[in-house]
């Protein structure tokens, strides 16, 4: 009888699957191809000993939520947007400065120097999670009902909707506009009733959203870049063996190549959708006279005692 | 897992209901037991907790409150004699008047109180004894009142319709709005018609009491309160204010329409009429934290998936899928409240629909009209029960003369299903 | 216990129908300040949406005082005497563990964690926001033990039948 009741111990043991419980909100095609991409390396690196279920489409709830529900461990792994980040952890904010990067190339080196971004990662430990990886959330730029942006020109006196960041507000009233933040859901109807003349975000507005068919003009004037970071329960994190927390980020990093390439793939789909199902029209900015008028946001970070290392270590790698 | 999560939910919610405990809290009670089917007590608390903030921690909510508030000073305002006298003109002496008369009453005035029960109490409470007076069976009459009443629940403000709007990740409220004008005068129709072919067939006498009718005051005293109505729709579609500010607007309206046109309402009554405006709040907004609690719970244990390829796994044809649908909602809607099953039964639904291709407006529409009829169909349903109560005369006694009226709202009900234009027209028209 | 109860329930009333005014001007407001001053201001948002939160759960609470959230009482009904009393303790004692276990216990664990969660536009800790649960987690305690201790004493003295059971109006009436 022992050594059955041992021998059931141990069989327990040996096939004891964890099971990760990745929730996410609502998400653009590529970004939730990304994610299930990271279950099934996952999966095979650890040869099925760790399996990720999924939770998708705000199911569990919104952005904030979902990181509470993290935080707690209800949850294991999210998804969300860095500025989300920034009630939990203050320094995920300095990806709201607009110009901060002044490309893509800019974007990805500081996304992938360890030693910007573990700090970044790691700043949330006391509360209970931590980041894993980045993913490509794309530009924002501005997108408009009555014609394209072209110069900062173009924005003054409009009605321009953002979120409920204190940097978006402060960057709008720079550019001479005037910020009206609201929630996501109401911005189309209100492009529409003509109480917003526009709004800014990528191009996954336009025909996923549907904007475009209120708003035909979008300008690349690429103000922003925040990525999106996946962040996982530090406990759970430690409760796995040096192995397959090894995997883990293994399979979080490879997950972020994957990403960056399938995301700039559907951005150039969703771009032809919005050019042939609703007429949109794209135009290229010379960005120079927006990021002259946005220095006093730098100026707050660059003399902020707490983010001036950042800022500066940030910097230094443009035009690398 | 799944099947033993089902089972769970399902039975502690039916034990606790069945035994008289508020439905806010068996429905809390039973997903806090699902949840703990997975998560440690504590963890399962405070996702509890968490769930129940995060439900009401919208601006778009507000809404809800606002019309409640402002429905409740309409209605301290004694709006229901007057918007009675208003109705008898329109239905003229066409015969059956004055049933017609009762459900013109309770589509204005669902649509000014956004209740749809205060209208079956407020028109009917005067209509069927007046009904009755004229030679009225009684058992009709209150049958004309159950059957128009929730007409009100669907012609805006609606707060199934905002509520919806959350829940389906922001269809636009001024569509819904616009598509719910047309099923609630459509609705309202279908009962009038009913009326119509009885009376005529029964020789009800039309209203004699005409010529006493002072045509002026009484379109003098109704038009302010009917404005309400305009000043919304209107607001909404000139983009003036959006649908959620259109609510305040709406509080503030009808402050100034009973503090200094009909001078119903007095300062020393105000915490009266708040009274009455928090301890509504407080049932609705409880009810909508404790079913995104159940949502949760469902969620969390795979209930919705296995619940959706269930529907699906009966047919792939989308004719079959909706009426499967029809049947499932009514059937909910029979047991359940309107605000919670929108809350619960939309992230399953919702889906499913879009997925065969239907629009969301129509979808919406379609839901939200099938949970309303729920409310009017045996053996259970507030609209049943307080109309009959209204009416004095027994559920069992209403059932038969009602059955007109359920045939006719059947036929609606298909229509709304298989028409998507009927929905759709009008938010299209006017480019929402 | 019951001259605190009318004290408590004046309190609430006052409390919960200030705030609600307070939303309906700070609204408004917003709709006029579109249109006179183009100066938006990401507060108003946040603090409707706060208040709301807190403004729900009060009056959640503040209901459960009146008696008056909705329930079938058809089974219920049919109780009579001792029975009744047993069932209505049985109700009375769902509401004890809704608000206790899940509003008190949850709710201050959701404020132990979300005290450094600064809210975006005001700035303050999302903890004064989950506040609002095991405040009303309380109140609905204290509203419970006073139907309770109503309960028992009306026992000796009513016949219970007497006993308001809760209305089907206040059903409709939300919807
Ligand atoms: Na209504
Ligand atoms: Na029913």
């Amino acid at each position: 009888v022992l050594t059955m009741i041992a021998g059931c111990g141990l069989n327990a043991k040996a096939g004891d699957q964890v099971v990760l419980r990745f929730a996410y909100a609502s998400n653009a095609p590529p970004v939730k191809e990304a994610m299930a991409e990271f279950g099934r390396l996952l999966e095979e690196k650890t040869d099925g000993e760790v399996i990720v279920k999924y939770y998708p489409d705000s199911q569990l709830g919104g952005e904030r939520e979902l990181i509470e529900l993290t935080q707690t461990g209800a949850v294991d792994i999210t998804k969300v947007s860095g500025s989300a980040l920034e009630s939990f952890s203050d320094r995920y904010s300095i990806f709201g400065i607009p110009y901060l990067f002044d490309g893509e190339e800019h974007f990805y080196n500081v996304m992938e120097n360890e030693e910007i971004m573990d700090p970044i990662y790691q700043s949330t430990s006391d509360l209970g999670f931590v980041g894993l990886t980045y993913y490509d959330s794309g530009q924002r730029s501005f997108y408009m009902k009555d014609g394209p942006v072209e110069s900062p020109e173009d924005i003054k006196g409009k009605k321009i909707r953002v979120m409920q960041s204190e940097t978006a507000i402060e960057m709008i009233e720079l550019l001479g506009g005037s910020p009206t933040p609201m929630s996501s859901g109401e911005v189309y109807t209100s492009l529409q009733q003509g109480i917003i003349d526009g709004a800014e975000n990528n191009e996954f507005v336009l025909v996923t959203a549907g904007h475009g068919e209120v708003a035909k003009y979008y300008s690349y004037d690429q103000h922003t870049r925040v990525p999106d970071i996946v962040v996982m329960n530090e406990a759970t994190l430690n409760k796995l063996t040096p192995e397959q927390r090894e995997a883990v980020h293994e399979a979080a990093e490879e997950s972020t190549v994957y990403e960056k390439k399938v995301w700039k793939a559907a951005v150039e789909k969703e771009k032809q959708m919005a050019i042939e199902e609703h007429g949109v029209e794209f135009n290229e900015v010379d960005n120079t006279p927006f990021k002259e008028a946005v220095q006093p946001l730098h100026d707050e970070f660059k003399n902020n005692e707490e983010f001036k290392d950042l800022y500066k270590a940030i910097q230094e790698m443009s035009g690398q | 897992m799944i099947l033993q999560a089902s089972l769970i939910l399902a039975l502690v919610f039916a034990v606790l209901l069945a035994v008289g405990i508020p439905i806010a809290i068996s429905i809390a009670v039973a997903s806090l037991a699902t949840i703990l089917l997975i998560l440690p007590i504590d963890i399962a608390v405070f996702s509890s907790a968490q769930k129940m903030i995060a439900s009401i921690d919208s601006f778009s909510l507000i809404a809800v409150p606002f019309f409640i508030l402002s429905g409740i000073i309409m209605n301290n305002g004694g709006i229901a004699a007057k918007l009675v006298d208003f109705s008898k003109l329109l239905a003229g002496r066409v015969p059956g008047s004055l049933s017609h008369t009762n459900v013109i009453g309770n589509s204005l005035f669902g649509s000014i109180s956004s209740s749809a029960i205060a209208a079956s109490t407020a028109i009917g409470g005067v209509m069927v004894p007046l009904q009755e007076k004229e030679g009225y069976d009684r058992k009709f009459a209150a049958a004309v009142n159950i059957a128009s009443a929730p007409a009100g629940m669907v012609i805006p403000p609606s707060t199934g319709f905002i509520i919806f709007s959350l829940i389906s990740g922001g269809t636009s409220i001024a569509a819904l709005f616009m598509g719910g004008y047309v099923i609630g005068v459509l609705w309202a129709l279908a009962i009038m018609i009913v009326s119509y072919i009885i009376a005529k067939k029964r020789k009800y006498p039309v209203v004699t009491e005409k010529s006493n009718l002072n045509v002026k005051k009484i379109v003098w005293e109704a038009v302010p309160s009917i404005l309400l109505i305009f000043i919304i729709i209107g607001g909404i579609l000139t983009g003036v204010f959006t649908a959620v500010e259109a609510s305040a607007i709406a509080v503030v309206y009808s402050f100034i329409l009973a503090f200094f046109f009909y001078k119903t309402i007095t300062l020393t009554q105000l915490p009266h009429v708040m009274a009455q405006a928090v301890e509504m709040t407080g049932v609705i907004m409880l009810l909508i934290a404790a079913s995104s609690l159940m949502s949760f719970a469902m969620a969390f244990t795979g209930i919705p998936a296995a619940l959706s390829s269930l529907v699906l796994g009966i047919s792939d044809n989308p004719i079959i899928i909706l009426l499967v649908m029809n049947l499932l909602l009514l059937l909910i809607g029979t047991v359940m409240d309107v605000a919670p099953a929108i809350l619960i039964f939309t992230p399953i639904f919702m889906p499913i629909a879009t997925g065969i291709g239907i629009d969301p407006v129509h979808f919406g529409i379609f839901f939200i009209l099938n949970l309303c009829v729920g409310t009017i169909t045996p053996p259970v349903g507030t609209g049943l029960f307080v109309g009959s109560s209204v009416g004095k005369v027994k559920i069992e006694q209403v059932l038969k003369p009602l059955l007109p009226f359920y045939a006719a709202i059947f036929v609606l009900l298909m229509l709304v299903t298989y028409i998507p234009q009927i929905s759709l027209f009008l938010p299209n028209l006017l480019g929402l | 216990m019951e001259t605190v109860k009318v004290y408590v329930d004046k309190i609430l009333l006052g409390v919960t129908a200030a705030l609600f005014l307070i939303m309906v001007a700070v609204t408004t407001w917003q709709v006029i300040a579109r249109y006179v001053l183009s100066n938006p201001s990401t507060i108003t948002e946040e603090f409707i949406r706060f208040s709301l939160i807190w403004l729900s759960m009060l009056a959640a609470s503040y209901v459960v005082g009146k008696r008056s959230h909705i329930a079938f009482t058809m089974i219920s009904d049919r109780f009579k005497g001792k029975n009744k009393v047993g069932l209505e303790l049985f109700i009375q004692s769902a509401f004890l563990l809704f608000s206790l276990a899940i509003m008190t216990y949850g709710g201050g664990k959701a404020i132990s964690i979300t005290m450094s969660q600064l809210s975006p536009s005001l700035g303050i800790p999302m903890g004064y926001v989950y506040l609002s649960l095991p405040v009303s987690g309380l109140l609905i305690t204290f509203y419970s033990i006073v139907n309770m201790v109503q309960l028992l004493k009306k026992d000796k003295t009513t016949p219970m039948e007497k006993w308001d059971s809760v209305e089907y109006e206040k059903a409709g009436e939300v919807l």
